[in-house]
């Protein structure tokens, strides 16, 4: 989840450090008040969303949708279910299997999905430029290109 | 300065949450910038609310198992 969590946060260009997860068990509300202090002050250095990223707030908006799409297309979800599946067969937790696993089968479904969720936007609003679109999107041409080309056979077919 | 961050817990019923009730208690004092949504437990989380979270303007998400 949280590797997850973070990959799709790289991909839309919010700072993962925005992210934290962490364990304190009931017995433990010292170590608790620890960790939402630390995190409380680290976020606070990081100033507000958008601001330590440099995105505008209509940007970051924009690209945050595409994740929430993303993250309720049931396909993707489909994946995600059976990646934890995959894991829990293995029965390797360590986050750097976990890691490994993300990267390969889930890191191209998130970028692919949430680039082209935002070409469609933006080309839906009018011609676009390439370079307008590599702009918005961060996405870089090579990578443009594949998603211009399949949508186009999509809608051949 | 003058930012104050916005921050949204999602905090298990058993563990943080319960943590979280005994600061209190023992008079802890933590920041009073987080929101604390309760969930049964930590194996509810979805990537789904933490994008949620981000959308509607969330400056950090702590999850606290």
């Amino acid at each position: 989840m949280a590797e997850t969590v973070r990959r799709i946060l790289d991909t839309v260009g919010v700072k993962r450090d925005r992210f934290y997860i962490d364990w304190a068990s009931a017995a433990e509300g010292p170590r608790f008040v620890q960790l939402l202090t630390d995190f409380t002050e680290r976020i606070r250095n990081l100033g507000p969303l958008g601001e330590a990223e440099g995105l505008s707030r209509e940007r970051l908006q924009f690209r945050l949708e595409a994740a929430r799409k993303l993250c309720s297309n049931m396909q993707f979800r489909a994946q995600y279910g059976n990646l934890a599946r995959e894991i829990k067969k293995l029965g390797d937790y360590s986050p750097e299997n976990i890691a490994q696993l993300v990267e390969k089968k889930l890191v191209p479904q998130i970028r692919k999905r949430i680039l082209e969720t935002e070409v469609r936007e933006l080309l839906s609003r009018g011609p676009q430029s390439v370079d307008a679109l590599a702009e918005a999107t961060g996405a870089s041409p090579e990578e443009l290109a594949g998603i211009l080309e399949a949508m186009e056979k999509g809608k051949k077919s | 300065m003058g930012f104050e961050p916005r921050i949204l817990s999602f905090l298990c019923n058993w563990c943080c949450y319960a943590a979280a009730d005994s600061a209190g208690v023992a008079r802890f004092s933590y920041p009073p910038n987080n929101r604390v949504i309760r969930i049964m437990c930590t194996g509810r989380m979805d990537p789904r609310f933490v994008v949620e979270a981000f959308y509607v303007g969330s400056d950090g998400v702590f999850v606290g198992g």
